[in-house]
C-alpha cells in the first residue's frame, strides 16, 4: 500500500499514527528513497475522490508530509511547483485548512521565493471567500497571510496597491477576535510600509469600521483576548498614518456626540494617540475643530474619567504642535492654538466661582506641561490677566476660587522644569512663571497671613499656593522659602483651625524633604521653643510634640529632637508634673521610632542614647528616698516599656546577649549593671521589684522588664539558673500584686519565659505540677479574691496554646468546667479575654512562638464545651457562658464564628437579653457579618433578630448605651441588601414604624444611625429607576 | 437631561460650608490623631483593664492621673435637633441637573433653615417642633425648584420624628412663581399624589442617593 493510503485508513482512527506515516514518508523523501514526483502523483486518484473528506484528508496528508521536510531540502524549482500545486488547490473549498498548512510549510522553506509569495497572495485572493468558512479556517489563511508577509514582504509590496485592496477584500466582516488581532498588525504593516495612496480611503475604512470595539471577553475565555488588546491594535493602525487625519478626526468628533462613556472614552484616547502621532502639519489643520469639540468635554463633563481623558487630548494636541520649537513664536500653529485656548479658559476664569471656572483652570494647566514652549505661551497668555482680574475682585469668596484656579499652573510648572532635588537638566528656556513671581508671593502670602482667621478655604488657597510655588526647582530662593516656613511654624503653633494647622504641617513635612536644612533652622528651634516648661492645664504641648515627631524621622533631625527631649523631661519633673506631660515626651520619642521602625531603618543603634537614660532615670529617684516622680506611673511606664521592646527587638543575637546579662543585674540579680549611669551601688542596693514586699512604684518597673525580657530572641538564654525556680517565684508574686499593671507584667512575664524557654520533659513536670498546684487553690477557693491564682492559669494556657501544646488543653479543659461555678463563674468568663485576645508582647515580633492556626484550635476546643456546658448550666450560670462566649468571639476572627454559627447563633441571640453592654455589642458585631455571611441561618430567625435589636436600638438606657443603640441600628440597616426581598418585605412596616423612636433619640449619632437604617429599609422594594 | 436650564451655576467649596465644630476634632487628620495618640494617657479603664480585678476602675494608681478622656460619651446628656443637623440632613441631597448638592450650590442655606421647640407643659406633655426650610433655586425661573423641594420635603420626613411639623418653601424673591411652588409643595395631597408618580420618585431617588 502506498503512503497516502496508509495515512488516509490511520487518520481516523489513531491520528498520532498517521502523523507516524507522514514523517516517515517525509524521512524516505529527506533519504531521495522516494521522489516527490512520485508522491504528488499518488495523490492523484484521492483528490478526485468525489467524497470532499477524502479529498481534504489526502492534502492533509501531503501537508503533514511537508511540515516534516527539513526547510532547506527542496531546490527553488520544486518550491515553486508544490506552491502552484497548492494554490490550485485552493479553489477546492473542501481542504482549506489542509492546503493552509501545507502553504505554512512551503512558505517557511529557505528556498521559498519573491515570486511564491506573489502566487500565494493572488491565489489567496482570488480563491477564497472567507465568509463560506468557519472561524478556524480563516485564522489558518490569515496565518497564511502573516507568514509570507513576514517572509517576502518584499516582494509583496512589488505587487502595488492590488495586495492592499485584495488583502482588506479578504478580511471584510471578520469578527473574531483572535483573527483581528493578527489582521490589525498586518493592516498597520501596510499602513506603514506599502504604498497605498490609491486605496488609503478603503485601507482606512477596514479598520475604522470596527470602531469602537464593543467586545466583551466571554468568562473562561481560554484565548485571553481583552477588549483592550483589540482598542491597542487597531489604536496603532489608525495611528500608523498622517494620512488618514482626513478621514478620522471627522468621523471621530461625530462618535464623541455618543451617549456611551465608553465610546467617548476610546474616542478621546485615539485623538490622543493620534494627535501625538501624526505630522505636525497635519495637526496645525484639525487643531481647530478639535479643540471645539473637546472642550466641551472638560467644561460640561459629568464624568471626571471622561474629563481627564479629554485634557488628555487637549495636551496631546499642544505637545504635538511643540514640536521642534524651542522658543515662542508668534505666528506658529502652537501660538494660534493656545491663543484660541487661553482666550476662552481666560473668559471661564473672570467670574471664578462659576462651575466651568475649575475645568479651565485644569486646561490651563494641561496645555501647559506638554512642552516647555507651551508653557511660556499659557503663561504669558494668562497671568496678566489672571492677576488683573483677581485685583478687581471684592469678594473674598472668589478671590479664593481664583487662587485655587491658578494653583494647577503651579504643579504644572513644577512638571516641567521639576522640583527642588530633581537630577534631570531643566529646560533650557527660562521659566516665565518667574516674571511673576513677586506678585505671586504677596498674592498667596497676603492670602494666608492677612486675611480674617475665619476665612479658612481663602487662607487655605494661600498655603497651598506657596507650598506648591515652594517646590519648583529655582524658583524661589532660600530665604523666601524661610520666610514661608516661617508663616507655616507659625500656623503650625498658634492657628485655632485644625484644618490650617494639619495642612501646614504637611506642607512643612513637604518642605523638610526638599529643603531640610531650612527645617532644622528655622521650624525645629521655634517648636522647641513653644513647649511648655510644667504640664498646664490647656495642653498646649500635644499638636507642637506630634509635629516634632513627624518632622523627625530622618536621623540627624532624630539627635537633635532626642537631647531636646531628655532636657525638657528634666524641667518638667523638676517641676513636679503630673503623668500627662512626661507620658507625652515619650510617646513622641516611642512615635519616632515606630515610624523609623516601620521605614526599614536599624533602630537598635539608638539603644545608647535612650535605653540606660530611660532606665536610670525611671530607677533613681525610686532608691534614692526622694519619693520618686511620674515616671513611675503606669502609663509611663507603659511607654519606656514599649521603647526599650523596640530597641531591643532591633538587636542581634550577640548585643541582646550583653544587654539580658546587665538587665537581670538590675531586676533579678541586684548586682551593679552598666545600663545604669550614675549611683550604680545605691541601685544594687536598694532596688528590688521582684523582691516580696516591694513598694508599689518599686514593683511597677516589672513592666518595664517584661517588655524588655519579651523582646529577647529565643536563641538567647537567660542568665538564670534556675529558670523553673523564677517562674515559681513569679507564680507567687503574682498571687500577692500590689496593683493590677503590676500584676499583669508579672503574668506576661511567666508566659513568655513559658512560651519561649520551657520545651524540656523537665519542664513540663514542672508546668503539669505547677498548675495542678494552682487548681488546688482554686478548688479551695471561695470568692474571686481568695482564686488568686485563676490570672496564672489563664496565662500560663495562653502561653502553651499559642505553640499548640497539648499541655494547654487540661487547663482551658478545667477552666471551662468551673463556669458554673456559683462563686468563681463570673470571673472564669470574663477571663476568657485574656485567653484569645493578641497580646502586642506574646507575638512573633517579639519572637515568641505563635503556630499557624493556633487561635482556631483553641477555639474549636472551646466551642462545643461551651454549648454543652451551656444547655446544662442553671439559668444564673448560663450568663457565665455568654460572658465567656462573648469573649471569645469578640478576640476571633468572624470567619471562624461562622463556621459554628449553626450552633452559635441560639446563645447570641439569649445573649441580647443579658444586661451588660460589652456583651451585647460584641454579640451585635458578631450578627451583623452573620447577616451578610449566613444568610440562610439568619432569615430562619429573623423575626426573634429583628424584636431583639429594636428593643436595643429604641431604648436607651444604662445597657443599651450609644455604643449598643449604634451597633443596633447598623446590624438593622444590612437587612435590606443583605437578605432575600420575600424575606425581608414582610418587616418593612414594623421596621419603618419602631425606627420612628430611635429617630428622636436623645443622641445625635444614634439619630444620624436611625435616619440612615431607616432610608434603607424606605428605599426597599421601591422600583429601581433604570437607566 | 438634555436641556440642562442653568450650565454654569455659582458653586461654593465644600470647606466653606457649615459644619457642627464639635465634629471636626473627631474627623481627625492625620496629625491630629498622632497627636492625640502622643499626648492622650491612655483612660484608667483601658489600660487597667483587667478581667480578673473585682471591681475595675477603684484603684488608688489611676487617680492621679488627670487626663480628658473622650471615648465613652457623656450618656445622659440630651442633644437637640437643631439647623445644623436639619442642615446636615439635607444638604447633602444631588441637584437633579448637576452631580453637585444643594448645599454647593447654595440651594439649602443654614440661615435659612428654623427650628422651633416648645417646652412641654402639663397641658401639652407633648408638644410639636416646627422646621421651616426655606430653598434659593440657583436661577429665578428653574422649573426644577419644585422637584427639589420636594425631594427636601420626603427626605425630612423619612428622617425627622413624627412630632415635627415640616414647612418647605422657596425663599422669598429668589423665584418668579414663588406663590405656585410653595402651594404645591405644602398641599399634602399634591405631595401624595407626587410620591405616586414613579418618574418623578425615580429622579427623587436619585438625588437622595447621596445623603449620608
Amino acid at each position: 500500500m502506498d503512503p497516502a493510503q496508509l495515512y488516509l485508513v490511520a487518520i481516523d482512527r489513531d491520528p498520532e499514527e498517521a502523523a507516524q506515516i507522514a514523517r516517515a514518508t517525509a524521512k524516505r523523501l529527506e533519504n531521495k528513497e522516494l521522489i516527490l514526483l512520485s508522491l504528488t502523483k499518488s495523490l492523484g486518484e484521492y483528490l478526485t475522490n468525489d467524497d470532499r473528506t477524502i479529498r481534504a484528508k489526502a492534502i492533509g496528508f501531503y501537508a503533514t508530509v511537508l511540515t516534516a521536510l527539513p526547510p532547506s531540502l527542496l531546490s527553488p524549482a520544486q518550491v515553486s511547483v508544490i506552491t502552484q500545486f497548492l494554490c490550485d488547490r485552493l479553489e477546492d473549498e473542501a481542504g482549506l485548512k489542509e492546503v493552509c498548512h501545507g502553504l505554512l510549510a512551503i512558505a517557511g522553506m529557505t528556498r521559498f521565493q519573491p515570486e511564491d509569495a506573489q502566487m500565494v497572495a493572488r491565489s489567496i485572493f482570488k480563491s477564497c471567500d472567507l465568509l463560506k468558512h468557519p472561524q478556524g479556517s480563516r485564522y489558518l489563511v490569515y496565518q497564511v497571510m502573516d507568514k509570507i508577509m513576514s517572509e517576502q514582504r518584499e516582494a509583496l509590496k512589488r505587487m502595488g496597491s492590488d495586495f492592499a485592496t485584495g488583502y482588506v477584500e479578504l478580511v471584510t466582516n471578520e469578527k473574531d477576535p483572535r483573527n483581528l488581532m493578527i489582521i490589525f498588525s498586518n493592516l498597520k504593516a501596510i499602513i506603514v510600509e506599502f504604498d497605498i495612496e490609491d486605496c488609503e480611503e478603503q485601507v482606512f475604512d477596514a479598520c475604522f469600521c470596527y470602531f469602537p470595539i464593543t467586545f466583551k471577553q466571554p468568562p473562561n475565555d481560554p484565548y485571553g483576548i481583552t477588549a483592550q488588546d483589540l482598542k491597542d491594535r487597531l489604536r496603532e493602525c489608525l495611528q500608523a498614518s498622517s494620512k488618514f487625519a482626513v478621514f478620522l478626526f471627522p468621523q471621530l468628533l461625530e462618535k464623541l456626540d455618543s451617549h456611551s462613556a465608553n465610546t467617548k472614552k476610546d474616542v478621546l484616547q485615539t485623538i490622543t494617540a493620534c494627535a501625538l502621532a501624526y505630522e505636525k502639519s497635519i495637526i496645525a489643520n484639525y487643531w481647530a475643530t478639535l479643540w471645539d469639540a473637546i472642550k466641551y468635554e472638560v467644561l460640561n463633563a459629568s464624568d471626571d474619567d471622561l474629563a481627564f481623558e479629554a485634557l488628555d487630548a487637549i495636551r496631546a494636541i499642544a505637545k504635538s504642535l511643540s514640536a521642534k520649537l524651542t522658543s515662542v513664536m508668534r505666528t506658529s500653529s502652537l501660538d494660534k492654538y493656545l491663543k484660541a485656548v487661553t482666550k476662552e479658559c481666560l473668559t471661564q476664569l473672570r467670574n471664578p466661582m462659576a462651575k466651568q471656572a475649575k475645568p479651565s483652570a485644569s486646561i490651563l494647566a494641561a496645555v501647559a506641561v506638554a512642552s516647555p514652549v507651551a508653557h511660556a505661551t499659557t503663561i504669558q497668555a494668562v497671568l496678566p490677566g489672571l492677576s488683573t482680574t483677581y485685583d478687581g475682585l471684592e469678594e473674598i469668596a472668589k478671590q479664593r476660587s481664583m487662587l485655587q484656579a491658578i494653583l494647577p499652573i503651579f504643579d504644572a510648572t513644577a512638571q516641567v522644569y521639576g522640583v527642588w532635588g530633581d537630577i534631570e537638566l531643566p529646560p533650557s528656556l527660562s521659566n516665565s512663571l518667574e516674571a511673576f513671581k513677586d506678585n505671586l508671593f504677596e498674592i498667596y502670602s497676603r492670602a494666608l497671613m492677612g486675611s480674617a482667621k475665619e476665612e479658612v478655604s481663602f487662607r487655605l488657597a494661600g498655603l497651598d499656593g506657596l507650598t506648591k510655588m515652594s517646590r519648583i526647582r529655582n524658583f524661589f530662593a532660600d530665604n523666601e522659602i524661610g520666610l514661608i516656613v516661617q508663616f507655616f511654624d507659625e500656623v503650625v503653633l498658634t492657628d485655632e483651625k485644625d484644618e490650617m494647622r494639619d495642612t501646614a504641617l504637611e506642607s512643612l513635612l513637604i518642605l523638610s524633604r526638599l529643603k531640610p536644612s531650612l527645617i532644622m533652622e528655622i521650624t525645629f528651634p521655634a517648636f522647641m521653643a513653644k513647649l511648655p516648661d510644667r504640664e498646664e492645664h490647656e495642653k498646649s504641648y500635644d499638636m507642637t510634640l506630634s509635629a516634632l515627631a513627624q518632622l523627625s524621622v530622618e536621623r540627624p533631625v532624630f539627635q537633635v529632637l532626642l537631647t531636646r527631649i531628655f532636657n525638657k523631661l528634666n524641667i518638667v519633673l523638676n517641676n513636679k508634673s503630673g503623668p500627662g506631660y512626661p507620658f507625652a515626651l515619650l510617646s513622641s520619642v516611642l512615635y519616632v521610632l515606630r515610624r523609623k521602625h516601620e521605614a526599614g531603618k536599624d533602630i537598635s543603634t539608638h539603644y545608647t542614647r535612650i535605653v540606660p537614660e530611660l532606665i536610670t532615670r525611671t530607677i533613681i529617684p525610686i532608691c534614692n528616698g526622694s519619693g520618686g516622680n511620674t515616671l513611675t506611673h503606669e502609663a509611663v511606664l507603659e511607654v519606656t516599656g514599649n521603647i526599650v521592646n523596640l530597641i531591643l527587638r532591633a538587636m542581634d543575637v550577640e548585643k541582646q546577649r550583653e544587654v539580658v546579662q546587665e538587665l537581670f543585674k538590675i531586676f533579678v540579680a541586684k548586682t551593679e549593671s552598666a545600663i545604669i549611669t550614675s549611683n550604680k551601688e545605691l541601685v544594687a542596693k536598694e532596688f528590688g521589684p521582684l523582691e516580696k514586699g516591694a513598694s508599689l512604684q518599686q514593683a511597677s518597673t516589672v513592666i518595664i522588664f517584661a517588655s524588655a525580657v519579651a523582646a529577647i530572641r529565643r536563641e538567647v538564654s537567660l542568665p538564670l539558673e534556675n529558670l523553673q525556680q523564677f517562674v515559681d517565684r513569679l507564680i507567687t508574686l503574682s498571687q500577692s500584686p500590689q496593683s493590677p499593671g503590676h500584676r499583669r507584667a508579672l503574668l506576661r512575664l511567666i508566659a513568655i519565659i513559658i512560651n519561649k524557654y520551657f520545651t524540656t520533659p523537665e519542664d513540663r513536670t514542672f508546668l503539669t505540677q505547677a498548675t495542678d498546684e494552682l487548681w488546688a487553690s482554686i478548688e479551695a477557693a471561695e470568692s474571686p479574691e481568695t482564686a488568686s491564682s485563676l490570672p496564672a492559669l489563664f496565662w500560663i494556657a495562653k502561653a502553651l496554646a499559642l505553640r499548640n501544646d497539648k499541655l494547654a488543653d487540661p487547663i482551658v479543659g478545667r477552666l471551662l468546667g468551673i463556669l458554673d461555678n456559683q462563686a468563681l463563674g463570673v470571673t472564669v468568663g470574663r477571663g476568657f479575654e485574656v485567653l484569645l485576645s493578641d497580646d502586642p508582647f506574646l507575638s512573633k515580633d517579639n519572637f515568641a512562638v505563635v503556630r499557624l492556626l493556633s487561635q482556631q484550635k483553641l477555639f474549636v476546643f472551646c466551642i462545643p464545651k461551651l454549648v454543652e456546658g451551656f444547655k446544662a448550666a442553671t439559668p444564673a450560670a448560663k450568663k457565665n457562658y455568654l460572658h465567656a462566649l462573648s469573649s471569645i468571639i469578640r478576640n476571633v476572627p468572624s470567619k471562624l464564628v461562622l463556621a459554628e454559627i449553626d450552633t452559635l447563633l441560639p446563645l447570641l441571640l439569649q445573649s441580647l437579653d443579658l444586661e451588660d453592654s460589652g456583651i451585647k455589642t460584641a454579640s451585635i458585631d458578631t450578627l451583623s457579618v452573620t447577616v451578610t455571611e449566613a444568610t440562610g441561618l439568619v432569615s430562619e430567625h429573623i423575626s426573634s433578630l429583628i424584636t431583639r435589636l429594636l428593643a436595643a436600638a429604641s431604648s436607651p438606657s444604662e445597657v443599651n448605651t450609644v455604643k449598643v443603640r449604634t451597633a443596633a441600628l447598623r446590624c438593622l440597616s444590612i437587612f435590606p441588601s443583605a437578605l432575600k426581598i420575600d424575606v425581608v418585605i414582610p418587616y418593612k412596616r414594623q421596621i419603618m414604624r419602631a425606627l420612628l423612636k430611635p429617630l428622636d433619640d436623645p443622641k445625635r449619632s444614634v439619630r444620624k444611625e436611625a435616619v440612615d437604617c431607616r432610608a434603607r429599609w424606605f428605599a426597599l422594594g421601591e422600583p429601581k429607576e433604570d437607566d | 437631561m438634555s436641556d440642562i436650564i442653568n450650565a454654569n451655576p455659582t458653586i461654593l467649596n465644600p470647606s466653606d460650608l457649615p459644619t457642627r465644630h464639635s465634629e471636626s476634632r473627631k474627623k481627625q487628620s492625620s496629625s491630629a490623631h498622632i497627636a492625640d495618640t502622643i499626648s492622650r494617657l491612655p483612660a484608667p479603664k483601658a489600660l487597667l483593664y483587667d478581667p480578673f480585678a473585682s471591681s475595675p476602675g477603684e484603684d488608688s494608681a489611676y487617680s492621679s492621673g488627670a487626663s480628658d478622656r473622650d471615648g465613652d460619651e457623656d450618656e445622659t446628656a440630651a442633644e437637640d435637633i437643631d439647623e445644623q443637623e436639619i442642615y446636615d440632613l439635607i444638604s447633602t441631597i444631588s441637584d437633579p441637573e448637576h452631580p453637585l448638592s444643594l448645599g454647593e450650590l447654595a440651594v439649602i442655606n443654614l440661615p435659612h433653615i428654623h427650628v422651633t421647640h416648645t417646652s412641654p407643659t402639663p397641658q401639652n406633655p407633648h408638644p410639636m417642633s416646627h422646621v421651616l426650610v426655606e430653598i434659593t433655586p440657583t436661577i429665578n425661573h428653574c422649573s426644577l425648584a419644585t422637584v427639589i423641594g420636594l425631594g427636601v420635603r420626603v427626605r425630612l420626613e423619612q428622617a425627622l420624628p413624627p412630632r415635627f411639623r415640616i414647612d418647605v418653601r422657596i425663599r422669598e424673591g429668589t423665584h418668579q412663581s414663588t406663590d405656585q411652588v410653595n402651594k404645591q409643595l405644602n398641599d399634602k395631597e399634591r405631595v401624595a399624589a407626587a410620591c405616586e408618580n414613579e418618574t418623578l420618585m425615580g429622579v427623587l431617588s436619585n438625588m437622595l442617593a447621596t445623603c449620608k
